[in-house]
């Protein structure tokens, strides 16, 4: 079975959701880029030749990116379109714990319900950021699972409950691992990956600027 | 006070009769001498979030698009409530309304500390504002749907080191009113 893979980053190819997408996709799929909205109208011509589609996106601001908001609302406009296909989430977030990620999840339950379509699942993947710049070793056990979840989905059996849950990994930190990230903030190394770059951009003098303060 | 209030509604036809309303109330509070910042989103232009985080590792504090996101991002340092009003689109906020939420990341830090128990975002600014949603419901709206934004907006309160203060929901006649007097 094809997919039809709805990549929602705003930073399009070079965006772990694509990188996300690597780990399972074959050459018979396609993936469209939802951050083009000037495509939007035409896409959902090629929504109606699938029946498996799995939408992929990062969390921003505790929701969807609005240009996947965007095109869901576009998705809508065309009556019956979504009606009876299988669709399925992978969602993302740099964040480490899961639970930023219970509301979108609960959202889709209820896009499913006003679209017409059959929710497979949603995958929860927290911890994403840096997955495109890492070496395919460093997180082998994730496209494991990844993979075998979306070879489920192209074979219409349910998904592994169990592999869901090792991606999602813990809902919260626990209060010893939150001590010890507190610990470690002070030292500064917690934001090594944010002040390399900052350094890089010959920015982090700037890092903590207030442009818009009152003076 | 000062107020911001940032006006996603999507659809003039749902929406006239609460728009009108929310603008009366608004100039009400002006005439009471607070300060309004009054973004009707649709007729601004404003641009989807390029997730580039330029306004983290390049120009910390400012955002590489240049258009009227700026102005609102200059009211979020300086008020005391933010409002998000919107009418509910396939069972969420519109996408007029998240597209300005998503470019609000400049006014934080990209460092992470645990905040309640959760990694969260540093605020730039030491000034955080009130959080106060409207949403506009009408007869397709069910009750999963609401609660579910209500609990997105207690999330977003949480992400931004402030509080969901009201929350209330508002039928497409314009009842009941919009009572920011009470914030």
């Amino acid at each position: 079975m094809n997919l039809l893979i709805c990549n929602g980053s705003p930073r399009g190819e070079k965006s772990n959701s694509t990188t996300i997408a690597k780990w399972f996709s074959t050459d018979q799929d396609k993936m469209i880029l939802l951050m083009k909205a000037s495509k939007h109208q035409a896409y959902l011509d090629t929504i109606a030749s699938y029946d498996h589609m799995v939408f992929i996106y990062p969390l921003y601001v505790d929701a969807m990116p609005a240009i996947v908001k965007a095109f869901f609302e576009r998705l809508a406009t065309r009556d019956g379109l979504m009606t009876g296909k299988k669709v399925s989430f992978i969602i993302h977030s740099g964040f480490p714990e899961s639970v930023h990620l219970e509301v979108l999840t609960r959202y889709h339950q209820i896009l499913a319900r006003k679209l017409g379509f059959v929710l497979v699942d949603t995958v929860v993947i927290p911890g994403s950021e840096g997955f495109r710049l890492m070496p395919p070793q460093q997180n082998r056990k994730k496209q494991q699972a990844v993979r075998a979840l979306m070879a489920q989905f192209r074979s219409d059996q349910p998904f592994d409950k169990h592999l869901l849950k090792r991606l999602a990994g813990k809902r919260q930190g626990t209060k010893i691992g939150n001590m010890v990230f507190s610990l470690l903030a002070k030292t500064g190394i917690t934001n090594l990956y944010w002040d390399s770059n900052l350094k890089r951009n010959q920015a982090y003098e700037k890092r903590f600027d207030q442009p818009y303060a009152e003076k | 006070m000062r107020v911001c209030v940032l006006n996603g509604f999507d659809q003039e036809d749902l929406t006239m009769a609460q728009e009108t309303k929310l603008e009366q109330e608004l100039e009400r509070l002006s005439q009471k001498g607070d300060t309004v910042d009054y973004f009707k989103l649709r007729e601004k232009r404003i641009a989807d979030c390029l997730g580039c985080w330029d306004c983290w590792l390049k120009t910390p504090g400012k955002c590489r698009i240049k258009d009227e996101q700026e102005d609102i991002l200059k009211s979020f340092v300086k008020t005391d409530h933010l409002v998000f009003v919107a009418n509910v689109r396939l069972g969420f906020v519109t996408a007029t309304l998240k597209k300005t939420m998503d470019r609000l990341i400049p006014n934080f830090l990209p460092y992470i500390r645990v905040y309640q128990n959760e990694s969260h975002h540093y605020p730039r600014y030491q000034n955080t504002p009130l959080l106060h949603t409207r949403l506009i419901v009408d007869h397709t709206v069910e009750r999963d749907e609401v609660d579910l934004i209500e609990d997105y907006f207690k999330r977003v309160a949480l992400n931004f080191g402030s509080e969901l203060k009201s929350f209330k929901i508002l039928d497409e006649k314009g009842v009941p009113d919009y009572e920011l007097a009470d914030m």
